[in-house]
């Protein structure tokens, strides 16, 4: 049996250690499919979905929802299978990151309803918020293990 | 918490990775537990306890000013 503790740096790019593909592809793999989808629908070709029967529009508008979950289903199963310190690590970092997107969203909507900046239309996308937990996540991840090393 | 983790593992010849892998951890854990940054969880405790042959009191010690 393989006891071996999940390492957060396996999936992230890191010097010290070799970058798992499969594995990184298996933890965030539907993150990539959510973000894709979500930004195709977004942005690539947004008044030929709006021609398409309800039925496809009600699949691609919930598709990203649906590939978000299981990311965060597949980021969960993969926390638990760290030690105790990458998970308190890890946990610290996702919290951090769930607080920041939800800041970063949060202020620009106030933002656009002062009038100030207009781009709470663009915030409105699962792309942005898989992207902005991403990279709160990984900074975070950054930052709080320093306090370990 | 104050620990006696490094002196044990030297004296069986261990690297923090052989230690890690006896424990089911990281080497990284190995390394915060022994540097004094991480204080381990009881039942990590205990497995080291197990894997010395002695009592958690003998490893960890519970620093004046905590």
């Amino acid at each position: 049996m393989n006891n071996k503790p999940n390492l957060p740096e396996e999936v992230w790019a890191s010097r010290k250690y070799h970058w798992a593909t499969r594995l990184a592809w298996r933890v965030n793999g539907w993150m990539w499919v959510a973000i894709i989808i979500s930004m195709i629908a977004d942005m690539g070709i947004p008044e030929e979905i709006r021609k398409w029967n309800i039925a496809l529009r009600i699949a691609v508008a919930i598709f990203p929802f649906l590939a978000s979950l299981l990311w965060v289903r597949n980021l969960a199963r993969w926390i638990h299978g760290m030690d105790e310190l990458h998970r308190r690590i890890m946990l610290s970092a996702c919290l951090s990151a769930a607080v920041g997107t939800l800041f970063v969203f949060t202020f620009f909507h106030v933002l656009d309803k002062m009038g100030i900046c207009q781009i709470s239309s663009v915030l409105d996308a699962v792309w942005v918020m898989d992207s902005l937990l991403g990279c709160f996540c990984f900074y975070s991840y950054q930052i709080f293990r320093r306090r370990y090393e | 918490m104050k620990n006696k983790l490094r002196e044990l593992r030297a004296a069986k010849d261990w690297s923090q990775s052989d230690l890690a892998d006896k424990l089911d951890v990281s080497r990284q854990t190995i390394n915060a537990i022994e540097t004094e940054r991480y204080d381990s969880s009881l039942p990590l405790a205990f497995k080291v306890a197990r894997l010395f042959k002695l009592k958690i009191e003998d490893i960890f010690e519970l620093d004046e000013n905590e």
